[in-house]
């Protein structure tokens, strides 16, 4: 097998690739064409029927009668490519790297045999910046990247891309986006909008991966703002393997936030060529959602002492993969797996001193693939390329209450999962059951557990009674051809069939019985069939470039409900992309319309607390058809000097069928689901990159956006009207924009990255203790994102939706590595520092007043309420009998005088802004070896 | 560079992650302030129904203010302190309504029988109903052994269930009686409860089953004995301690207190006898009720009944109630009434005709070291 590990193989070469974010053209993601030109290294001319090969020459191509030959649909990776050619000297090229987003491009001059002398190769790689076959917006993040830059995950990686703000691309909501592994789609049509993917790809099984957020390939569906592709390597032809382990622990208290993670990767032939790829990627934390809040200013708070990890926040990962790899004659197939773990304790404020009752969730994620790959040979007349990919994914969800803390054996990693009270009822979806209060379930009271004892805002004794409980699972088949038409057209066409199957249940208020104020229980089942269809040829004319194609798109819901059945949707969705080179630069114009189901949990009812504009019951609509968007872009790109190269590019993008939340009836509990929504997002993205070179490079990246959201909804008319001050007429406005949840006006991301050489640094007794040194770091400065303002004390708007604006926010990450042996191993020794100044980002503010904390005036009004209602006096022997607050030392804590300092205190603690703060600074020290 | 890399990774693995704050430990086993007795409950909402568990400690019910008028279980540690465990209501549908848990009395497999009452409105009566129940301290769950009133087997309606004991796992003993109001003189009337039969309960079959234990008159108090079935009991209006086999046979007088004395609420441990004599306690004989006891709190009395020594406590300043000994007879607990005295003035002359000795309704316990 030729396609070789680029874990070190390639490192190096990878190296001077870091910095390039590039494009390809839009019929492929996963793979690229390897195209040039044999020629005659004598006369010049072109040598025709030679025969190019890759890797172990099952895939390749034959010059044509100009020289020219083309390879399609070669994946990712390191290939030897091999040249023969009757009356020339054999040659081949090692090491050449073929990366996603590029056109990869070989000419080779070769020699006479009979002048017996060595071949001369030349090879001319197409520029990346200036490739005018490359029309999508790409943005790609190597294996290398991914060691090398402070990131600890793919979704960390991908967050660098301009236009992005954490999982939302280009202005878009989460869950607009879909997953392509290996070319196949990979998303959770669930509650992609509310939910995680519940697989994590690790990334020691990465070649490469890429955010795509324009003019993506016809091929590719199920996302309206963006493709993440993600290209897994296959196993190498020696043994090989990394281990690493990375924690905090030597931080000590204050910094140490629990975190352990070890990485185990292990790739090999086995045998007839066959290879395999095992990776595990375990993470446990103590706390798992870290909080840079400043320390509490009470005495009493236990986290003015200990302000760093919060309790109950913690959970594990475990994320396995293995994939083989078997080829047999113009075949090649691959079977991949991937199980993806999640256990997770859930910090609730109201449960800060009463854990036992806090929430927890346990989300299982599980991808198995086979993709059997059929290249024609070399000779092939009409090349053909087809690609069969059968998929089967599983996510696995439940929340609740957990039956008993974890066991902690090393860190924050358990032996033994989350597990949730009643998981059982849930999984078996038995509303009738669960109509009544269910077992398990205690009504929660006013802790006794807090340093102020006062019954008033923490809770205890019983968990809030929340109990959801839902499954996604679909069979995906997906085929997938790729026709060389000519030497300047290739076609592709393909389609897939999805079986899906959608299992959800939800309890509210389990310790009560349903009634009057208590939702239903909730539960829903149903088996979603999508089909898709799409055709797109490509047109090379020396520097023009034109890439058409349409998308079918079909998806029916299958769900008969009580008074509303599901009706099959349909969209269809016209590509386009036109790029050339003009004075140097290389412009594209592309466009298209995307689409997107919308989450299969807007179409049946549910039970819940929400907090997106809904209430605890909500009224699902089978009915939901899907979301669209319609994007243009025009960008430019070309190269300011050698290895400095500029990317501009602007951006419209038309949202269109969003699902939002409308009233039903006059009920404000109860709401129900359309299609109702749509924005507008417009932008500029500014990218220079400087390539690695003597030592450093830097990637620099500005986005300016403005995404708008445009309603009619009634819900927010009838909070905007307002009264003419001339005719006092009341004005009730037709339609509101406001700003979109992720629209951040001005993004900038810095990458800088160095190495100081092996033999560099300055000499200290004999040793350069910075030789090798590696230093990345990644500065972020972001202005803030939108929310909502209400009036104080009410849940009344006093704006429009999204017009206050959270303050900037700012980062900077670094990573240093120093390379290390330890006996025959090599290796290095790392120090990841995350958000290093500390500085505290604020991530939310109070909808009331702007600020993260609450005004003292509302500290003392909910204290004095809690007091008012509770006044009676604590004795001696309660449990919420606290000494110093008994001031006379007469066994009772009575009184105003006694008991409203206590809950003043109480209420300054619950009301502390702790989620208000992003990630404080976070270190991890590492080591890896490399075997 | 191997060894300190081989160094640094043992380093990294071996120190241990630091902690997450955890909630201040305010639990206490000492009471305010030492003192013989030490007073254990400062709980303005009352207390009482002292009960020693097979370990210990000290359940008791107690007025829980903070619901309201709900009465409440709770469990001391057995030298006073905060509270280790408590049994409220917490059902929302029971928000609206007064709740009781009175008169625990937990087994040695550490089930709880007690007595479970409600009230639609925020008083102690009428009941909505009441119940003998069988559970667990930290469990609401439970079963539900009797619901009064009922008729016991000797043919007398029982009203009231207090001072459970058990036998042992499968059996129960308890003071089956009679509340209500009498009249007490002057078209005033006051609200009772009177001991009348001593019931033992058998659990080991599906329908728990009733049986009366003979004495001989209205009894006001029931003790056993540690690791047997001797029954002691006081009469109303009697001065003598009885004892008999639960199982049956003769009763005979363990210690009579002697003549024009009360004697109630007596318990054993060992050779002490402890009782409450005197105090503001009658025999009354109402219409409608029949004999009464009316009994607010008298002067606790320890009687060793190897030597016939005697001792009392103090009881100027408070009356006690349901006097009971430890398991291993090294303390008591009781029911301490605050009690004033006023002077009773002739409504015409003013002038000064007698003492009256006023005790406050609601209880504090206390603890005595023995």
């Amino acid at each position: 097998m030729a396609v070789r590990s680029l874990g070190r193989a390639g490192a190096a070469a990878l190296a001077a690739l870091v910095f390039s974010a590039t494009t390809a053209p839009l019929g492929a993601q996963a793979t690229v064409a390897l195209s040039g030109r044999i020629r005659d290294a004598v006369s010049g001319r072109g040598v025709a029927s030679a025969v190019v090969t890759l890797g172990d020459g099952r895939r390749g191509a034959v010059t044509d009668t100009a020289g020219e030959y083309r390879v399609r649909e070669v994946r990712s990776g390191v290939y030897d490519v091999r040249i023969r050619a009757i009356g020339y000297g054999p040659v081949t090229r090692t090491g050449m790297i073929i990366r996603g987003g590029e056109t990869a491009t070989l000419s080779v001059s070769l020699q006479p045999r009979a002048e017996e002398l060595s071949p001369v190769v030349t090879e001319v790689v197409t520029d990346p910046v200036l490739d005018p076959l490359a029309t999508r917006t790409e943005q790609t993040i190597t294996a290398e990247d991914l060691h090398k830059l402070p990131v600890s995950s793919l979704d960390e990686a991908l967050a660098l891309s301009a236009g992005a703000v954490g999982e939302s691309y280009r202005g878009g909501r989460l869950g607009q986006q879909s997953f392509i592994l290996d070319g196949l789609g990979v998303k959770n049509q669930l509650d992609a909008s509310t939910g995680s993917l519940g697989l994590r790809f690790p990334p020691d099984m990465l070649t490469e991966a890429s955010l795509v957020t324009n003019g993506f390939s016809a091929r590719y569906g199920q996302a309206v703002s963006g493709l993440v592709n993600v290209i897994t390597k296959d196993g190498g032809r020696r043994w090989s393997g990394r281990a690493a382990y990375e924690t905090d622990r030597p931080m000590g208290r204050g910094a140490d936030l629990g975190l352990d993670r070890a990485i185990v990767e292990v790739d090999g032939p086995l045998v007839g060529g066959a290879t395999v790829l095992l990776v595990v990627d375990a993470t446990g934390r103590l706390d798992a959602d870290p909080v840079g809040a400043p320390a509490p200013v009470g005495a009493l708070d236990p986290r003015s002492t200990a302000p760093g990890i919060l309790p109950h926040n913690g959970g594990q990962t475990i994320d396995a993969a293995a994939k083989v790899t078997i080829p047999f004659g113009q075949e090649t197939l691959r079977i991949f797996g991937l199980r993806s773990t999640e256990s997770r304790l859930l910090y609730d404020p109201a449960y800060k001193y009463d854990e036992d009752f806090a929430p927890g969730r346990h989300i299982t994620g599980t991808l198995l693939s086979a993709h059997l790959e059929h290249a024609s040979g070399p000779a092939a007349h009409t090349p053909i390329v087809a690609d069969l990919r059968v998929g089967y994914f599983l996510r696995d969800f439940v929340r609740g209450t957990p039956t008993a803390e974890p066991d902690r054996f090393f860190g924050a990693f358990s032996s033994r999962p989350v597990h949730i009270v009643d998981e059982e009822l849930a999984r078996g979806q038995d509303t009738a059951a669960a109509r009544g209060a269910l077992p398990g379930f205690f009504p929660p009271g006013f802790s006794t557990a807090t340093p102020y004892g006062v019954p008033a805002f923490f809770l205890g004794g019983g968990s809030r009674g929340a109990l959801a409980f839902n499954r996604f699972r679909e069979l995906r088949s997906q085929l997938d051809v790729t026709i060389g038409t000519g030497r300047t057209t290739d076609l592709y066409v393909g389609g897939s069939a999805t079986r899906q199957q959608v299992r959800t249940f939800q309890r509210a208020l389990s310790f009560l019985p349903t009634g009057d104020s208590v939702p239903p229980p909730t539960a829903s089942t149903f088996s979603p069939l999508a089909l898709a269809a799409y055709v797109e040829g490509q047109l090379r004319v020396a520097d023009l470039a034109f890439t058409g194609g349409v998308r079918y798109d079909r998806f029916d819901a299958r769900l008969d409900l009580a008074g509303a059945v599901s009706r099959p949707q349909a969209h269809l969705n016209p590509r386009f992309g036109v790029s050339t080179v003009l004075k140097g630069a290389t412009v594209v114009i592309s466009g298209g319309s995307f689409s997107q189901p919308p989450d299969y949990q807007y179409l049946v009812d549910a039970a819940f607390d929400d907090t997106t504009r809904t209430g605890r019951f909500r009224q699902g609509n089978p009915d939901l058809g899907f979301e669209r968007s319609w994007q243009y872009e025009l960008s430019v790109r070309g190269r300011v000097r050698p290895g400095i190269s500029l990317r501009v590019g602007t951006y419209l993008k038309r949202l269109e069928g969003l699902v939002a939340s409308v009233p039903l009836g006059t009920s404000p509990d109860s709401t129900v689901f359309g299609n109702q929504d749509a924005g507008t997002v417009r932008g500029l993205e500014v990218r220079l990159e400087r390539e690695i070179r003597h030592g450093w490079g830097l990637r620099l990246s500005y986005t300016l956006q403005d995404a708008k959201a445009t309603s009619t909804s009634a819900f927010l008319l009838r909070r905007l009207i307002r009264v003419d001050p001339m005719t006092h007429d009341t004005i009730i406005p037709a339609k509101v924009e406001f700003p979109l949840d992720y629209d951040r006006r001005h993004g900038v991301t810095l990458i800088l990255q160095g190495q100081i050489g092996e033999k560099g640094g300055p000499a200290l007794l004999g040793l350069r203790p910075l030789a090798g040194l590696e230093l990345a770091a990644i500065g972020r400065v972001g202005s803030g994102l939108p929310y909502t303002r209400f009036v104080t004390g009410t849940d009344t708007l006093n704006a429009t939706p999204n017009g206050a604006r959270l303050p900037a926010s700012a980062t900077l990450d670094v990573l240093l590595r120093r390379p290390v042996r330890i006996g025959r191993l090599k290796g290095s020794f790392y120090l990841d520092v995350r958000n290093l100044l500390n500085r505290q980002n604020l991530a939310s503010v109070r909808r009331d007043t702007g600020l993260p904390t609450a005004d003292i005036a509302t500290v003392n009004a909910m204290a004095l309420a809690a007091y008012d209602a509770h006044p009676e006096p604590i004795p001696y022997e309660s449990a919420r009998y606290r000494g110093y607050a008994d001031l006379d030392r007469n066994g009772l804590i009575e009184g105003r005088a006694e008991l409203l300092p206590m809950y003043q205190a109480a209420a300054q603690d619950f009301l502390q802004p702790l989620f208000a703060y992003a990630a404080p600074r976070l270190w991890r020290f590492g080591l890896e070896i490399l075997f | 560079m191997r060894v300190r890399g081989a160094l640094a990774l043992c380093a990294l693995a071996a120190c241990s992650h630091s902690d997450a704050f955890t909630p201040l430990d305010t639990a206490t086993t000492l009471p305010l302030a030492a003192g013989d007795p030490a007073r254990l409950t400062y709980n303005p909402g009352g207390n009482a129904d002292p009960s020693w568990t097979p370990d210990g400690r000290l359940l008791y019910s107690f007025g829980d203010l903070e619901r309201g008028h709900d009465v409440c279980l709770g469990l001391l540690p057995g030298s006073g302190g905060r509270r280790l465990g408590e049994l409220c209501s917490r059902s929302p549908a029971e928000a609206d309504s007064t709740d009781f848990f009175e008169a625990p009395a937990q087994g040695s497999d550490g089930r709880l029988a007690y007595v479970r009452a409600g009230s639609d409105s925020n008083s102690h009566s009428p009941k909505s109903y009441e119940q003998l129940q069988l559970g667990h301290l930290d469990n609401p769950a439970a079963t539900v052994l009797r619901t009064l009133p009922y008729v016991a087997p000797n043919g007398r309606l029982h009203t009231w269930i207090t001072q459970i004991r058990w036998l042992d796992a499968q059996h129960l003993v308890y003071l089956g009686g009679n509340q209500g109001t009498v009249d007490i003189g002057g078209g005033a009337t006051m609200p009772f409860t009177s001991g009348l039969d001593i019931v033992a309960m058998d659990l080991s079959s599906g329908a728990p089953a009733l049986s009366v234990v003979p004495a001989a008159g209205d009894v006001s108090s029931i003790w056993l004995a540690e690791h047997s079935d001797v029954l002691y009991y006081t009469l109303n209006g009697d001065s003598r301690v009885f004892r008999r086999a639960v199982a049956g046979g003769p009763a005979d007088v363990l210690f009579d207190f002697g003549a024009g004395v009360i004697a109630r609420d007596a318990s054993v441990a060992g050779r002490q006898l402890t009782a409450v004599l005197g105090g503001k306690v009658r025999l009354i004989s109402d219409p409608a009720q029949g004999a009464v006891q009316l009994d607010e709190g008298g002067v606790l009395t320890t009687v060793d009944l190897t030597t016939g020594a005697r001792q009392t406590a103090p009881s100027d300043a408070r009356f006690y109630r349901r006097a009971a000994l430890s398991p291993s007879g090294t303390a008591l607990a009781a029911e301490g009434y605050p009690v004033t005295y006023a002077a009773i003035r002739d409504p015409v002359t003013n002038v000064v005709i007698g003492i009256d000795t006023v005790v406050t309704k609601g209880a504090d316990l206390w603890l005595f070291a023995r």
